[in-house]
């Protein structure tokens, strides 16, 4: 970053983290003032003229204004000495997908890369207290699509989130977590090795300065980015009203495509997905499908030469045919097999041993295998 | 003139004897009392003038010196009245001195001379015995919880005329028919009640049950983790009922802990029975743990080589759960105040039931609405060190109806009683000598000398150490339950299914998902 580029940057850096401002209002006026610095040296009286700030926001850009050049600098060289670029509309780097939406972000503060302009992008969301077939979903899902050359888009929260992301990493493909908070911020604390991992593989991306603190208001304003920045939104498990449906409802604005991944009938985190479903949603049911709605054909063949044939021996047939995707405690197991506990635990740690059943929490059983592809 | 009398005061659950002198003499009519007294114990000036004179006894003014020794202990309580009393006869020649010898007395007196019940009559009365005192005279109603002492004869007083009666009686070599009357007695006693509670009345569980025995075999402390409803309660209460008897000398050293209470007729009825307690979780930590300003002891003490329930786990004062840490490791409480320390037995083994999450639901996803950080937090209300004493964690779950409608019988508690008690005589085989007793005190420097394992059990052992991230103390545990589902297997090296078994029960994971 050339000298007179880091004095260039330093007001579209001011005005682009103004919290209280939408993007769409930020755009205009730097269109307005020819630039983000007029828009900093702007006087009262012309600011009063314009009509579509509100009062509110009229005097929130006077106190915005009264930032020191200095302190800007200073948060500029921060950003530097943290890797974290801000790529602003009208840049080259600012992704061409997100200039078409309603109310883009003025300006997208980033570690990492942002997504290419070339590759196809996914976002996959849904709730962060989810179920096992939720989680292995998204892991399988964001793993397969990763495998297949797509990027894979999501919010690095808890559950689904996380799980999209971490699929997509073992299937070596680039992703990206868009934020709530600032770039430099991890939340929640329990991501951060993804966090670190997200910035190796893809990037984290968020339209909020540096330091800015998660607050509830802003996911359900983030998630208009994770709609913006991919081509196909699937919501992987949702309640009837969740935040995931919000980025639903963006995507659709946006022009979207919106899959769903079906579930029980009963079980209350496909509720939301199953009446996605019901409204039109595409829906979800192996990889392979998907990517053909996709129209992508390539890498496909690597996902069916995972599946092996493992041979089972009688009883542990018996035990893996009890098992599904809903953990079950070993109280059911006894009780469906009709196993003594002795035997049924021999069984079920030969099974472990073997990779196809999991225990998910203390002494509670899944199957393990991949279902999606 | 002066006299002597025996009694004996009570610390912690032990007892020592003192001894009250009495000297009346002419000069100013006074009442005079020594010897370091407290409040109650001073009080009982007025009582007993009042009640010698309404049993009829008319005693001339005269200058009453009492003294109390050993005069270094402060003496509270009121089992002093009677001695007292008795001295003060036997010094104005009411009664011959010669008969109050060898006699340990207390008790109560009320103003019109009745002798009333009072607490700490056991540990009392094995004082006395130790002592070489062949006769003790406590109130009437106290009368069945000394008689627990073998080799002492009892005197039951009602009052003060038929105290000074008795024991006249029984100094003019009539002694022998008071005695016979006192171990005619003897032999109603302790009649043993049946447990009104028992496993075969539990449903299904096959799980629990399981946990359950091998707790009871080790007696390892457990960790119960289930939704409301699932039968933790019941279960707690089961495992009192499949440990064996209380040996003689135990059941002794535990009805010292209630006789100090007042609360001896708890114990009575059901002497053996390893006793159950399961106190509220409100409970403050002088409950708990003992305590007081007189120091009495607590939950922990009254659940002495038997089973402490602590239901709801989680809605423990923490400082309450911390005070069973120092008890479990050395199975004793020591209460140390100004004027001395305390000690109580807490033997226990410690059985625990709590929630998986905030509204028990865990892991069924349709009805729990816990955030992950909300199950952590909740999880996280019990500390590591604490968890780290839990040898067994057990996973409930609410019963199926089919076993609940089943009619195929359970097995009953004396079957599971008499798994346990051989699973116990292992261990007391191979730790003759040792000082330990059971599986749960193996420390971690004697693990290779006495959980020799097969080399598939080792295997799987270390595989699962570094799979799951255990501690070194997870793996301890985990190597001490295997050694008792062994020894109920009647192995002598622990195999493959024993390790795995055991690692089933292994403590709870603070990360809410495994496969995150």
């Amino acid at each position: 970053m050339s000298k007179n580029q880091a004095a260039y940057n330093k007001y579209e850096y001011w005005l682009a983290s103004i919290a209280s401002l939408s993007g769409r209002k930020k755009i205009f006026l730097e269109e307005m003032f020819a630039g983000a610095e007029g828009l900093y040296r702007a006087r009262l009286e012309f600011l009063e003229r314009i009509p579509i700030l509100t009062e509110q926001e009229k005097a929130m850009i006077e106190i915005e204004q009264r930032r020191q050049e200095e302190e800007l600098e200073k948060e500029l060289t921060y950003c530097m000495q943290n890797g974290i670029r801000l790529a602003v509309w009208q840049e080259e780097a600012y992704p061409t997908r997100l200039r078409s939406i309603y109310n883009p972000p003025y300006g997208l503060f980033y570690r990492g890369k942002l997504p290419s302009e070339k590759q196809k992008a996914v976002g996959i969301v849904g709730a962060r207290n989810c179920t096992y077939y939720g989680k292995a979903a998204a892991e399988q899902i964001g793993q397969g699509l990763a495998a297949a050359g797509i990027a894979v888009i999501s919010g690095m929260a808890a559950g689904i989130d996380g799980a999209a992301h971490r699929g997509a990493l073992r299937g070596k493909g680039s992703t990206f977590g868009v934020l709530g908070c600032g770039v430099d911020v991890c939340y929640p604390v329990g991501n951060r090795e993804l966090y670190g991992r997200l910035i190796e593989m893809g990037g984290v991306i968020s339209e909020y300065s540096p330091r800015t603190q998660p607050i509830a208001f802003h996911f359900p304003q983030r998630n208009r980015i994770i709609s913006g920045l991919s081509d196909v939104v699937l919501v992987v498990e949702a309640k009837e009203k969740s935040g995931s449906l919000i980025t639903a409802d963006f995507a659709l604005e946006q022009g979207k495509d919106v899959y769903a991944l079906p579930g029980r009938v009963s079980d209350l985190l496909s509720q939301g997905t199953n009446r996605l479903i019901q409204q039109g949603a595409g829906i979800f049911l192996n990889i392979e499908d998907f990517l053909k709605e996709m129209h992508i054909f390539a890498k496909t063949e690597e996902n069916s030469c995972r599946k092996q044939k493992i041979s089972l021996e009688n009883l542990e047939r018996l035990v893996y045919s009890c098992l599904g995707l809903t953990p079950k405690n070993l109280e059911e197991l006894i009780t469906e097999t009709g196993l003594n506990l002795g035997k049924l635990i021999e069984t079920l740690e030969s099974l472990r041993e073997r990779g196809v059943v999991l225990e998910v929490y203390k002494n509670y059983y899944v199957r393990s295998d991949d279902f999606v592809s | 003139m002066y006299s002597i009398v025996s009694t004996a005061i009570v610390c912690g659950i032990r007892s020592i004897l003192v001894q009250v002198e009495a000297d009346v003499c002419d000069g100013m009519p006074a009442f005079e009392m020594v010897g370091v007294l407290s409040s109650e114990v001073k009080e009982a000036k007025e009582r007993i003038r009042t009640a010698i004179r309404n049993s009829g006894v008319r005693l001339s003014p005269k200058r009453i010196t009492v003294n109390l020794y050993p005069a270094d202990i402060r003496k509270s309580g009121t089992v002093f009245d009677l001695p007292i009393a008795l001295a003060i006869l036997a010094a104005y020649g009411r009664i011959p001195q010669k008969s109050l010898e060898g006699i340990l007395f207390a008790g109560e007196i009320s103003l019109n001379g009745e002798i009333r019940p009072t607490t700490g009559i056991l540990p009392m009365v094995l004082a006395a015995r130790e002592a070489g005192k062949r006769v003790v005279c406590v109130p009437k109603e106290n009368i069945r919880e000394a008689q627990v002492v073998k080799g002492v004869a009892i005197l039951g007083g009602e009052n003060l005329n038929q105290v000074i009666a008795m024991i006249d009686k029984f100094h003019k070599k009539d002694g022998k028919n008071v005695v016979a009357i006192a171990n005619n007695i003897e032999e109603t006693r302790v009649s043993e009640r049946t447990a009104d509670f028992d496993f075969a009345s539990i449903h299904g569980q096959k799980v629990l049950k399981r946990a359950c025995e091998i707790a009871a075999s080790g007696r390892h402390n457990m960790l119960m983790l289930g939704s409301p409803g699932a039968g933790k309660t019941m279960a707690a209460r089961a495992v009192s009922t499949i440990l064996p008897p209380l040996t003689e000398e135990e059941a002794l050293e535990l009805a010292k802990v209630y006789s100090v209470l007042g609360i001896f007729s708890q114990r009575e009825m059901n002497f053996r029975q390893r006793p159950y307690r399961s106190p509220h979780h409100t409970i403050s930590l002088a409950g708990m743990a003992g305590g007081g300003t007189v120091p009495r002891p607590g939950e922990i003490s009254l659940a002495h080589k038997g089973v402490l329930f602590l239901d709801e786990l989680t809605e423990f004062k923490k400082p309450v759960l911390e005070s069973l840490r120092q008890p479990l490791e050395e199975r004793e409480i020591r209460l140390v105040r100004g004027n001395g320390t305390y000690f109580y037995p807490a033997d226990i083994m410690l059985i625990a039931a709590m929630n998986p999450c905030n509204c028990g639901y865990f892991p069924d996803k349709n009805r729990c609405t816990c955030s992950k950080a909300m199950i952590e937090r909740h999880l996280n209300k019990i500390s590591r060190p604490l968890l780290d004493r839990m040898d067994l964690c057990v996973e409930v779950s609410r019963p199926a109806l089919c076993d609940l409608t089943a009619n195929q019988p359970e097995e009953s508690s004396a079957q599971i009683r008499s798994r346990v008690k051989q699973a116990q005589r292992i261990q007391e085989e191979r730790f003759r000598g040792s000082g330990l007793l059971y599986n749960s005190q193996i420390p971690s420097s004697a693990m290779k000398q006495w959980c020799a394992m097969e080399p598939a059990g080792e295997k799987l052992l270390n595989e699962t150490f570094e799979r799951l991230e255990m501690t070194a103390r997870g793996y301890y545990r985990a190597l001490r339950v295997a050694r008792t589902i062994a020894d109920m297997d009647g192995a002598s090296e622990i195999g493959r299914v024993h390790i795995s078994e055991s690692l089933l029960y292994r403590s709870i994971d603070r990360k809410v998902w495994d496969w995150e």
